[in-house]
């Protein structure tokens, strides 16, 4: 008989191996022109989003009770990294968006309704989501947050402001964040926030589009709430608690950004790789020379130790397990080094390296995001000088 | 009602592999292994005839080593319920299977299995025979029809009406009685990705290994009038005529050239 269990030793049992496979499969449907387009024009990612969805990605951390597959965040990084490495510019983004700030959000916090009703048509990918944390006057700063939701005895009325915020001109459903406790009133400064389940339609939500320049399947807003009314029955999990209950999203939300800065710095050193071997300026290929090829290996190597510590941080979460450390460590290797590689792609392919066709400039802007959000290098560093080091809070 | 699918292993050489006078096989660093695009289909026909069909079972079978076992995972992740794969030292030592063995092996494995339907790939992208499913229904007097592009299974009559793909864009239409043996072409169906479903049920199928004795077969099995004498890569030539002026002048230009090389007389 042959073993048939998950491989529960080092390395990629089984199962994961054949997710990316899917993965890869699913990412030789879309070739770089279908990229351009999504990145650069705004085309909705449609005919990938439904494949993602009919492969049961957009479900993999979500309980199987609400139509997901249940396999966690260890599955979806893993997803999230093989998309990204096989050129879905963008396929970060899109599974930040919506599967983790919709979906993990609600499975880990919303109330039963909440997840009877919007789960599952988020893992079919019939729904779309945004979240809006950034304002303005907070930044990095999440204590900060002055967006209010006052509490009216039935419900609750929004009024502030978010910038930043991706994916809303498409989105069906926004996660907010917002202040129930005025700052002044609260016993400890990361208490009195809440989360709330917001539609971005209604009359009391404005929102404006941004421009970022850098290339991405989602389009950035800055929102205005305005005596926006929300019923008692938005809220997610318990009034209050917002900011603890963000880590079960900001987390996970690190985790897929880090294997997105994995998978793009890999397609970019794959490129690089290429045409390295293909481009000759001196009688012989670039790639003979070790200018070229050592900094392809350490970067290579740099992104397979990034992704190890994303693997780590995953299995924490997969496993309640305190993920804090490794999500914020692995989430700053990653978009270092992914924007490390992406850099010396571009570097590799001289002047063509700038020209939209070769791909690798896209990949670097992309990769530039990333050391600032989903939160910055800066914050990643705060945490762990503070946390592992137990050194004193230098701000 | 029984479904066997063939499925076979197959490993496609990288851009730029590297092969050595003499030798007889492409080194194993240049090779990457995936399943034969055509049993893709077959796969894919199978499990689609178990979802509009109760109580239909759907097994693969592949001759091939351990290595292989990841491949045909992937095909249970897609629906098939499980699989067989045949291995033994005597088809270790082997360099080149031939047609006839891999069909006395499958032929075993029938016996064994006694399905009513057998979907095969039309070829493999390694070797290329595309001999093995036909010379299989021989051997075990089934039924059958190659190169099969539409599939219409008639279960409780028996039969499966089927189209054929014939050179020139012919298309023939046969009835074949069951038990057959079909040989599936691409783009007969659309095939699907494994999902996490699948790939998380695949988990707990069963990959059962036979060795050779298994199937009440001797290590001869593998005895072939066929040696592989050499492998080389073929020098690719190409050349252009370009031919200018305006299209009447064009088309004389071209007439007179073919006219050159014998392809037309005059
Ligand atoms: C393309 C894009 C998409 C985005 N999508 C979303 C979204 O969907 N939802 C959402 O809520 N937000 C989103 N953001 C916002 C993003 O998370 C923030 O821009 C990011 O967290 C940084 O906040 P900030 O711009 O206010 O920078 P600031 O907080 O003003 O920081 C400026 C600089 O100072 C550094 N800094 C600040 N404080 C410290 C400190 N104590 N120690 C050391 N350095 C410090 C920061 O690291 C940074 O380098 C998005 C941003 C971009 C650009």
């Amino acid at each position: 008989m042959a073993t048939t269990e998950q491989s529960s030793g080092f390395g990629e049992g089984p199962a994961e191996e054949m997710i990316r496979r899917t993965a890869r499969e699913i990412a030789a449907e879309y070739d770089d022109e279908y990229w351009r387009e999504v990145n650069h024009e705004g085309t909705e990612p449609d005919a990938f989003w439904q494949d993602c969805a009919d492969a049961g990605f957009l479900g993999a951390a979500v309980p199987e009770e609400y139509g997901g597959e249940g396999m966690g965040i260890g599955a979806m990084t893993t997803i999230v990294e093989t998309l990204e490495e096989h050129g879905c510019m963008g396929a970060g983004m899109l599974f930040v968006v919506t599967p983790v700030f919709g979906s993990i959000t609600l499975a880990r916090n919303g109330t039963d309704a909440q997840r009877e009703q919007y789960l599952e048509p988020l893992v079919k990918g019939d729904m779309k989501f945004c979240m809006a944390l950034t304002e303005p006057g907070a930044g990095q700063n999440t204590r900060n947050l002055a967006t209010d939701a006052e509490p009216t005895g039935d419900g609750y009325v929004v009024n502030g402001a978010k910038q930043w915020i991706s994916g809303v001109g498409r989105a069906d459903k926004m996660l907010l964040i917002a202040r129930t406790t005025p700052l002044e009133a609260v016993e400890r400064p990361t208490g009195g926030i809440s989360l709330f389940l917001a539609d971005p339609a209604d009359d009391g939500v404005e929102c404006r589009p941004l421009d970022t320049g850098v290339p991405a399947p989602e389009t950035q807003y800055e929102i205005s709430f305005d005596d926006y009314e929300l019923d008692a029955s938005a809220l997610i999990g318990e009034e209050g608690q917002g900011l603890y209950q963000m880590f079960d999203t900001i987390n996970p939300e690190r985790l897929v950004g880090a294997a997105s800065a994995v998978g793009a710095g890999k397609c970019a050193l794959r490129r690089a790789a290429d045409y390295a071997r293909e481009r000759e300026v001196f009688d012989a290929p670039i790639a003979t020379h070790q200018a070229i090829q050592h900094p392809l290996a350490d970067h290579y190597s740099k992104l397979e130790a990034a992704e190890m510590l994303v693997k780590k941080g995953a299995w924490a979460v997969d496993n309640d397990g305190d993920a804090g450390a490794a999500a914020n460590m692995a989430k700053l290797r990653a978009s270092e080094a992914g924007y490390d590689a992406c850099d010396f792609a571009v570097q590799v392919h001289g002047g063509n390296g700038l020209a939209t066709d070769y791909f690798v400039v896209d990949l670097w802007k992309g990769a530039r995001l990333g050391r600032i959000a989903p939160g910055s290098s800066e914050m990643m560093r705060n945490y762990i000088a503070e946390r592992v080091l137990d050194l004193p809070r230098s701000y | 009602m029984k479904i066997l699918v063939t499925v076979k292993e197959v490993a496609e050489a990288a851009d730029d592999f590297e092969l050595p006078d003499g030798a007889l096989d492409i080194d194993e660093r240049y090779l990457e292994y995936d399943l034969n695009e055509w049993d893709e289909y077959g796969v894919e026909e199978g499990v689609q005839i178990a979802e509009e069909n109760e109580d239909t079972e759907v097994v693969s079978v592949t001759i091939g080593p351990e290595r292989s076992e990841e491949t045909i995972r992937m095909a249970l992740a897609k629906g098939v319920d499980r699989a067989i794969r045949i291995w033994d030292d005597a088809l270790e030592d082997v360099a080149f299977l031939d047609v006839e063995a891999r069909a006395r092996i499958l032929a075993a494995v029938v016996a064994e299995e006694d399905p009513d339907l057998v979907l095969t790939g039309v070829q493999a992208n390694d070797d290329g025979f595309g001999a093995t499913g036909i010379a299989l229904a021989d051997r075990i007097d089934f039924e059958w029809a190659a190169v099969v592009n539409h599939l219409d299974l008639d279960v409780e009559g028996g039969l499966a009406h089927v189209h054929r793909e014939l050179e020139g864009g012919v298309e023939e239409l046969t009835d074949v009685e069951l038990p057959a043996v079909l040989s599936i072409q691409t783009g007969i169906n659309e095939p699907r990705y494994a999902s996490l479903r699948g790939i998380r049920q695949a988990q707990s199928k069963e990959i059962v290994p036979y060795e050779l004795a298994d199937l009440d077969l001797d290590a001869d099995v593998t005895d072939s009038p066929l040696s592989l004498t050499s492998m080389y890569e073929p020098e690719t030539e190409s050349s252009a005529t370009v031919f200018e002026g305006s299209p009447e002048e064009e088309a004389d230009q071209l007439g007179e050239l073919l006219g050159e090389m014998g392809v037309v007389e005059g």
